[in-house]
């Protein structure tokens, strides 16, 4: 979990847009996939999500409503907006040259195939 | 385990700004505990290492709790403003029963009655000013809409008046009736000129 969790912080924004892009979510549900995605390594804290989420609305990258799916449990979904899908895009654009530059800048051969 | 899962969460929000986002937030994260804790107990972990686990994944709300502060809106404190109000007058209408329960005890009828009127003119002018300040769902933004509060405002504030003076006659002849004190009882309306250049005041302000 400590592994470049920081790293991952950083990236909040993106990975909770890019896991609404597919289909309309809620907070667990995010989070189930983030585990699974990740082989149970990472997963976000329930404070880091809903700050996000919550950032993210007011920003008009998402919107949210109550399921009525479920009768015992009330879920609210998250829906990613037109404004939303641009946004990740950007930020899945600054990500990538971000990768290759912090690739070059610290990358100096000493592992290799991770020896 | 629910239960105390529950109790765990409403004690983390204890420092929480009074909000509806913020009572919603917290029965989100309260309803994703319940789901992890529930599949923790179904894969098999005991009740105890599922209740640590899911009580570790909440994270530092304080962070949460300063993005929710930061909407603390002129519409939330007008709000709370509003139901305080409410119940002050759910308060005055039951209050207004004891003068009329004394009144049909007690030979002190005359004055009971009064009380109760009073009290019950004092609780519908009330009920309506809170009318005026119900909160919204969606903001005020465009002129005209300002406009349009502005005017029922005023329109809000005519039936308030007109309330007022009705109630007052009422007390006028009943008073003037019942003691036939009539060189005195006139006095009642100029209680009531009053009573609306304080009712104009305090709407005044409310309107901005």
């Amino acid at each position: 979990m400590t592994i470049a969790s920081d790293l991952i912080r950083g990236n909040t924004d993106t990975i909770i847009l890019a896991s609404l892009m597919k289909k309309d979510s809620y907070g667990y549900e995010i989070n189930k996939d983030i585990s699974a995605k990740t082989a149970g390594e990472y997963e976000f804290k329930e404070a880091t999500l809903y700050t996000a989420f919550k950032r993210l609305e007011e920003g008009g990258f998402i919107t949210s409503y109550w399921g009525e799916d479920n009768v015992t449990a009330r879920r609210r979904y998250y829906s990613i907006t037109e404004r939303g899908k641009e946004e990740y895009i950007k930020l899945l654009n600054d990500w990538n040259k971000s990768k290759n530059m912090i690739e070059k800048l610290i990358d100096t051969g000493v592992i290799v195939n991770g020896e | 385990m629910e239960n105390k899962l529950k109790a765990y969460v409403n004690n983390l929000f204890r420092d929480a700004p009074a909000t509806a986002k913020a009572y919603e937030v917290k029965e989100e994260i309260l309803q994703n505990l319940k789901d992890k804790y529930n599949d923790l107990v179904t894969e098999g972990k005991s009740k105890e290492e599922a209740y640590k686990i899911a009580v570790e994944s909440i994270g530092d709300l304080s962070e949460l709790f300063a993005e929710l502060e930061k909407e603390i809106t002129p519409d939330d404190s007008k709000r709370q403003k509003y139901l305080a109000l409410r119940a002050v007058v759910a308060m005055i209408f039951v209050l207004a029963a004891v003068p009329v329960v004394m009144a049909l005890s007690y030979r002190s009828v005359l004055i009971n009655i009064m009380i109760a009127v009073i009290l019950v003119a004092i609780g519908v002018i009330l009920a309506i000013y809170n009318r005026t300040n119900k909160p919204g769902y969606t903001q005020i933004s465009t002129q005209t809409d300002r406009m349009a509060e502005i005017e029922r405002k005023r329109s809000i504030r005519k039936s308030v008046s007109g309330f007022l003076w009705l109630i007052i006659l009422i007390m006028y002849f009943i008073i003037s009736f019942q003691t036939h004190a009539w060189h005195l009882t006139w006095l009642i309306f100029l209680f009531g000129a009053a009573v609306e250049c304080i009712l104009d005041i305090w709407l005044g302000k409310a309107k901005k």
